[in-house]
């Protein structure tokens, strides 16, 4: 054994100094041979005859070299080292194919690794918490109205939590952002009013101090704060001793009770809450007495118990459900049909991300199929002109595996590089993704090039390589040395099979590229859809900001509307402006708050059972400001105040809705809760306020005067540049109160623009896609009749000689090229209309099975592919029939 | 009879050189070949550079070992000679090759009686 061992570490070294050990061996053989020669001398042999019979006694020194050479070294790393000398000689002599060949693999790859990791990241990889395989979240529904993803009431959240036998930890949150002020200058910070049992759901325990207390999170309870890892480096040097004192939040003292772990992020909210408040019904917007009645405003996750399946949990909150409804029958989250829905909290964080991903990952694998069909076509292609090359290293003895393993080893060298490079190109581009918009990609923070990409896309290159380096091998097997050798010096066509197999190539790659490309049109058609959608409002010019005041120091009704009125009211009054007011939410990416009205004329049924509203308290200014004109009736004006008579404006939709074709001003709708009498003076035309994709709901816009926020958005019309409008608005701000920071700041095009960031990443990624497809497939497709032409030189010399005109050649070769083209396309659009039904989710105002967009990438496609057939059929033209029949 | 070159044994070449060498002490190349020409009186036909693929086995497995020096007639040669380990692996060998050869010669004879 250990004989064995000091073998092999010999041949190894003797492998690093083979030099050293040829020459020592050559030395030796000539020592021996000299003693023959001697001892034949002496036996009387003339020195001919001696050196002759010495020879002869010896044995063939070539042989003796190799036999001792291969036990000395290790003979087989030595021919692979020999193999890759040879091909990177190759290489070099075909510089051209080889980049082609290098460039194709290397985007391939380098896409297929980054979607992978993309995908990796989003959809595979768990979410970062302890037995995140068991988190759920769980959504109030509303199935009378065809409403989910409602929120949680206080109320159900308690009733849950203290009957649940299948939840191992239930807790809840609600985000809120609060103004910090550090040095004398206030600071919106993203929070959020959370329950210490969430901290358990996510088995995140603070690394400094400790978690929420019971007395803390009673009412009334010490006012504490746990801050997030990257607040307390960034606000207070990462310094321990910040534990047990005070910041100040909204103006107010708070004791620092613990620090989070850098490895807690919270997904779910963007941004991440930095601050995190005990009591979730300490809410700035939501008073005591609406959470009391059973205001749905929370966000409940929970973990399941071991062995607990998704369904067990559903069945149990469906019975506690039940029991909620009676014990609490007047609850505004209890109308019949409500109820909550547990789901996988994985796939709500990553949401409607699946579809677009899935779709990028198919057009990737296309478009590396395709660059693959590319580099087979070449490689065959030069494989067939090398034939004279194999053929002739066959004749001097290259064993038929000898020269097999020396075109795999060239192949796989081209393509492990290629895979190498697609892989570094993935850790160059992935970086990029977290440039994008906050929200258009979930858990953009996790994606970085995983291994499991790493791994999948080397092994598909390898695959590839083996494919590719036994290719040409099936293709010489068998081959007649004498007519491969003889076949070189003669142009003629190449093997049947072989021309089939390019044939073949050309077919899938149009094919392909037609799906794909008509993928990528319909999407792009999509989105141009979503774009010349109006979304009820004018966003050019248009600035937005938050401005949140404290509810500790506006206490009352009148102190915040007052505020927002003067700020209104004082950013109005600024030069440049044109327009401008306060809205409780922005339309599109401002959250909806939903309200119960009942019109006038209908039997009212209570909260939950009459028609919902998205309600908007504004001045009235800020539907000037956003470019709503009022259609109906009269807007809203500095008349509407607290004492007045209540108005509201409604959109049309909710004008239809509850009015019918009747004419709606002067008429009253109830707000349900409040039992708030409200009267119609106005009608505006609907804003898309979900979004630009999806229809408008009824809209019922009040006086803020009327119906007070502490937390309002801002909206300025204004021709002039942001930059030096956010600094007087600043001011004005400043001047009302400097503890209250404007935050936010963004125009509203931004606001339309980042909310369709996801459509424009998976279209503007499968238009570049579709660009690729289609320029690999036309030149695969010229490249396959360029040296289909270059091989028919003597057949071509041949026509032109026997009478062919130009033009026959041009059309014949044009024609075979076409056919090929015309079988891809017929191929392709059965494909393509199999393969669009996977983008129905993410097509807007277009059919999968569009005719015009079929019909025109049809026709892209084909005019491209006519000029790859058409640049080498010309050249056949060309052909000089003298020279080509004399074989020059 | 020869024996045909390719049916040699690895085993039973690098055994005559083994042999050799614990009998000849310190031989080069040239040396082993003739003393094992002259051993198997001529039966065993193999070129003198058969045995240099021996000659490096058995230095890779640390049997004998290797050094240049000068031969009887001043020309400078690579002599061979037995290790320690070579010694023991020679007298394993050799009683492993004698029980064999007696195995095999009993049983030849035995079988050929029962055939006559």
């Amino acid at each position: 054994m250990i004989a064995r061992l000091r073998a092999v570490v010999i041949r190894v070294r003797d492998f690093l100094f083979r030099r050293r050990g040829d020459e020592d061996f050559d030395a030796e053989m000539a020592s021996h041979l000299a003693l023959l020669v001697e001892s034949f001398e002496r036996r009387g042999l003339s020195a001919d005859a001696a050196r002759r019979a010495a020879a002869l006694q010896f044995g063939g020194p070539v042989q003796t070299i190799e036999t001792q050479r291969d036990q000395r070294g290790l003979p087989a790393l030595d021919a692979l080292l020999q193999d890759i000398r040879y091909g990177w000689r190759m290489m070099r002599k075909a510089r051209g194919l080889t980049f082609v060949g290098l460039v194709t693999l290397a985007v391939g790859i380098g896409a297929t690794a980054a979607m992978l990791s993309i995908i990796d990241a989003v959809l595979v990889r768990g979410l970062p918490y302890p037995g995140a395989d068991r988190l759920i979240d769980t959504t109030g529904e509303d199935q009378a109205r065809g409403l989910t993803g409602l929120g949680v009431s206080f109320t159900r959240y308690h009733f849950i939590r203290e009957r649940s036998k299948t939840l191992e930890a239930f807790g809840v949150y609600a985000s809120v952002s609060v103004n910090l002020t550090q040095g004398g200058t206030p600071e919106r910070v993203q929070a959020a009013h959370a329950t210490q049992s969430l901290f358990d759901v996510l088995g995140a325990t603070p690394v400094v101090g400790r978690g929420f207390s019971e007395a803390e999170e009673r009412e009334g309870g010490p006012d504490v704060v746990l801050l997030s890892d990257s607040l307390w480096h960034s606000h207070f040097g990462g310094d321990s001793g910040i534990v047990g004192h005070t910041i100040s939040l909204d103006g107010h003292p708070v004791t620092v009770v613990g620090i989070l772990p850098p490895d807690f992020t919270f997904p779910f909210v963007t941004p991440a809450p930095q601050v995190w408040l005990p009591r979730v019904d300490d809410d700035p917007v939501f008073d005591k007495g609406r959470i009391r009645a059973g205001a749905a405003y929370l966000t409940a996750y929970a973990k399941l118990r071991p062995g607990v399946s998704l369904g067990a949990a559903q069945t149990e909150i469906d019975a506690i459900g039940r029991q909620y409804q009676d014990t609490f029958p007047g609850q505004a989250d209890n109308a019949p049909g409500t109820g909550l829905r547990a789901g996988w909290l994985k796939t709500t964080l990553v949401g409607t991300t699946t579809v677009p991903l899935e779709v990028l990952l198919g057009a990737v694998g296309l478009v590396l199929l395709i660059g693959t069909a590319n580099l087979a076509s070449l490689i065959l292609a030069r494989s067939a002109s090398r034939r004279r090359e194999l053929a002739l290293r066959r004749a001097l003895g290259g064993t038929g595996r000898r020269v097999a393993r020396q075109l795999l080893v060239e192949s796989l060298m081209l393509t492990s590089i290629g895979g190498v490079t697609g892989i570094a190109l993935a850790y160059g581009v992935l970086p990029a993704l977290r440039s994008l918009p906050a929200g258009t990609l979930p858990r953009v923070d996790d994606i970085h090039v995983s291994s499991a990409a790493v791994w999948i896309s080397l092994a598909l290159s390898m695959a590839i390589g083996v494919l590719f380096g036994l290719l040409p091998v099936l293709q010489t097997q068998g081959t007649d040395l004498h007519l491969a050798l003889r076949e070189g010096t003669r142009g003629s066509t190449d093997g049947a099979a072989g021309g089939r197999l390019r044939r073949g190539l050309v077919i899938a790659e149009v094919a392909v590229a037609l799906v794909l490309v008509s993928s990528a049109a319909l999407l792009l058609r999509s989105f141009v859809n979503l774009m010349r959608v109006n979304p009820g409002f004018e966003a050019a010019n248009v600035l937005t900001a938050s401005v949140t005041i404290p509810v500790a120091r506006y206490r009352t009704a009148v102190e915040q509307t007052e505020f927002f009125r003067r700020f209104a009211e004082h950013v109005e009054a600024l030069p440049s402006v044109e327009a401008a007011g306060v809205t409780s939410y922005l339309p599109i990416n401002g959250g909806t708050r939903f309200v119960s009205v009942c019109p006038q004329g209908t039997v009212c049924r209570g909260i939950g059972k009459d028609p919902i509203a998205a309600l908007r308290q504004v001045t009235p200014g800020y539907l000037k400001a956003m470019g709503i004109a009022v259609t109906q009736g009269r807007p809203l004006d500095s008349h509407d105040l607290a004492g007045a008579t209540r108005v509201g404006i409604l959109n049309d939709v909710a004008a239809k809705a509850f009015f019918g074709d009747a004419n709606p001003i002067g008429r009253h709708v109830m707000i349900v809760r409040g039992s708030l009498d409200t009267e119609i003076v106005g009608v505006v035309p609907s804003v898309r306020f979900l979004g630009l994709a999806t229809p408008s709901r009824p809209e019922l816009y009040v006086p803020q005067t009327q119906f007070p926020s502490p937390a309002m958005s801002l909206v300025v019309r204004s021709p002039t540049g942001a930059d030096s409008l956010v600094t007087s608005v600043r001011t004005v701000l400043r001047e009302l109160d400097r503890d209250v920071p404007l935050a936010n700041v963004i125009g509203m095009e931004d606001v339309v623009s980042a909310s369709i960031a996801q459509p424009r990443l998976t279209t503007g990624l499968t238009g570049v896609f579709g660009m690729i497809a289609l320029v690999l497939a036309a030149i695969g497709t010229y490249g396959v009749m360029a040296y289909s032409v270059s091989r028919r030189r003597e057949e071509m010399a041949l026509r032109l000689a026997l009478g062919a005109t130009p033009r026959n050649i041009l059309t014949m070769v044009t024609g075979q090229g076409l056919r090929l083209v015309a079988f891809g396309v017929a191929i392709g659009l059965v494909a393509s209309i199999g393969a669009t039904r996977f983008l129905t989710t993410l097509l807007f105002g277009v059919d999968a099975w569009d005719p015009a967009t079929l019909v025109s990438v049809t026709g892209i496609l084909v005019v491209v592919a006519t000029a790859a057939c058409y640049l080498p059929a010309r050249r056949a033209t060309r052909t000089n029939p003298v020279a080509a029949l004399r074989g020059e | 009879m020869t024996v045909p070159k390719s049916d040699i044994l690895q085993g039973t070449l690098d055994l005559m050189v083994l042999t050799t060498l614990d009998a000849m002490g310190p031989l080069h190349g040239y040396g082993i070949a003739r003393r094992i020409e002259q051993l198997s009186e001529r039966l065993l036909q193999v070129n003198d550079g058969t045995i240099y693929a021996s000659l490096v086995r058995l230095q890779q497995r640390g049997w004998i070992a290797a050094a240049w020096g000068t031969s009887d007639n001043n020309r400078r040669a690579k002599f061979y000679r037995l290790t320690p380990a070579g010694g023991r692996q020679l007298k394993a060998e050799t009683a492993g090759w004698n029980r064999v050869s007696l195995v095999i010669g009993r049983f030849l004879r035995l079988a050929s009686r029962g055939t006559s």
